[in-house]
């Protein structure tokens, strides 16, 4: 029943992600197949045969297309393998806990973000004095990101933290990116929107 | 028996297994909350987005009517107040208290210069009129972007049909945009403010200490949730019209 839950999750994510490419026409024959390989390819690795990575090390380890892929190959099945005891990930946290405890950011990586900020918002604000027409939107975003990344990682410690904190950040972006993605298909479907990007 | 330091009487809850399991637990229910607020803040930004889409004018012409030196002043305000809030945190870990209380007040100052330069903002606003809904009063903004509509409708190579008497009656939605989003904005950094005084009577009494700082941990990352929102309200509304 779990596993059930987790593909169905599996193919809703998929769904959610590839209706905005189905909707701008990008391409959709060949969405259409890799998604329905890659969902049957899953199944049957995982589920129906489970030991397919070892059979594939043992049998065709010696062919040159499999053989830079074997270090790879084992570490996943390594990975497989501490799921299936329970020890997964278990080590680790604790591990990175502790890390975490007594990591302490120097100043001077402060101030260097602090200049950067600053830095990014008169680049912002310059920009927006001259006129690049439809980039001037794109600029501006592009600034803003990069921005919000280095509060992110530095002043709010997302790069020292453990991985859980930067799954839930992660994942509230992720939503919001399918909350985009549905509402402008949904505006260039139904109406001719004026968008940002045409020069007045 | 005392363990902790004398500095701060700091023992962890009995459920957690240490206080390290104590602080990344507070730290990760912090973090689902800052999910929230990016949600929140995410679904007006798209609202932003679509009706900027479907009625560029209004936006373009309410964009011409925010003062961009104010609003980067503001950005130098909040940026310079993330700083500080990070390096209070910084002296709460190394256990120089003066030093993290002096930096946590800076941080409350910046808020107030903020919130005081958005009251010259908005009373400004208020004063011609420029208000979101029914209390809207000022013909010569809805002239402007009749005019800007028709001037496009003329120029543009593409052949687009705009609602005039429509985007009449939509104009003041740009200054339902612009409230609610620097409202709700604002409203945060007023709370966060007055977290941050709360965190600094507590650091003043010497409740804080290398072994526990985690409500200055938790309401830095509510303030830089704050500074966060502002980097992409800024742009939006003051720059791109």
């Amino acid at each position: 029943m779990e596993e059930f839950v987790n593909y169905a999750l599996y193919f809703i994510a998929c769904v959610c992600v590839c209706v905005p490419l189905f909707g701008l026409g990008l391409a959709p024959g060949i969405i259409v197949n890799l998604e329905i390989a890659a969902i049957l390819g899953s199944f049957y690795s995982q589920i129906v045969e489970k030991g397919l990575i070892k059979t594939l090390i043992k049998d065709k380890g010696d062919s040159p297309l499999i053989r830079p892929m074997v270090p790879a190959l084992e570490n996943v099945q390594s990975t497989i393998d501490s799921i299936e005891n329970g020890t997964f990930g278990k080590k680790e946290e604790k591990e990175s806990q502790e890390e975490h405890e007594h990591h302490i950011i120097p100043i001077s990586v402060y101030a260097g973000v602090l200049g950067i900020l600053i830095l990014g918002t008169i680049i912002t604000v310059g920009v927006a004095q001259i006129d690049f027409g439809p980039w001037n939107t794109v600029i501006a975003m592009l600034v803003a990101t990069i921005k919000a990344s280095f509060v992110l990682l530095y002043f709010m410690h997302l790069k020292y933290d453990n991985a859980m904190n930067r799954v839930i950040f992660g994942s509230g972006f992720f939503f919001l990116l399918i909350l985009f993605s549905f509402s402008i298909i949904d505006i260039i479907t139904r109406v001719k929107p004026l968008l940002g990007f045409t020069k007045f | 028996m005392n363990t902790a330091s004398k500095e701060s009487h700091f023992h962890h809850a009995h459920h957690f297994e240490s206080a390290a399991h104590q602080y990344s637990s507070a730290k990760q229910g912090v973090w689902l909350f800052m999910v929230t607020e990016i949600l929140m803040f995410g679904g007006l930004f798209v609202a932003y987005l679509i009706y900027k889409s479907l009625y560029a004018p209004v936006f373009h012409v309410g964009s011409s009517y925010l003062d961009v030196k104010m609003g980067t002043i503001n950005t130098f305000i909040l940026i310079t107040s993330s700083f500080t809030m990070a390096l209070g945190i910084y002296f709460n870990q190394k256990n120089e208290r003066s030093k993290a209380i002096i930096f946590l007040a800076i941080t409350i100052l910046c808020a107030l210069g903020f919130m005081l330069v958005k009251f010259f903002e908005y009373s400004h606003k208020i004063h011609l009129g420029l208000v979101p809904g029914k209390y809207f009063n000022n013909p010569e903004f809805v002239q402007k972007v009749v005019d800007f509509a028709t001037n496009m409708q003329a120029t543009s190579s593409a052949h687009q049909d705009i609602d005039i008497a429509a985007l009449k009656k939509i104009a003041p939605l740009y200054f339902g945009f612009y409230f609610v989003m620097t409202g709700l904005h604002g409203f945060h950094v007023i709370i966060g403010a007055c977290l941050i005084l709360w965190v600094t009577i507590k650091t003043a009494k010497g409740h804080f200490g290398p072994e526990y700082y985690t409500p200055v941990e938790g309401v830095g990352l509510f303030w830089h949730i704050v500074d966060l929102i502002w980097i992409y309200l800024f742009p939006l509304l003051y720059l791109v019209g």
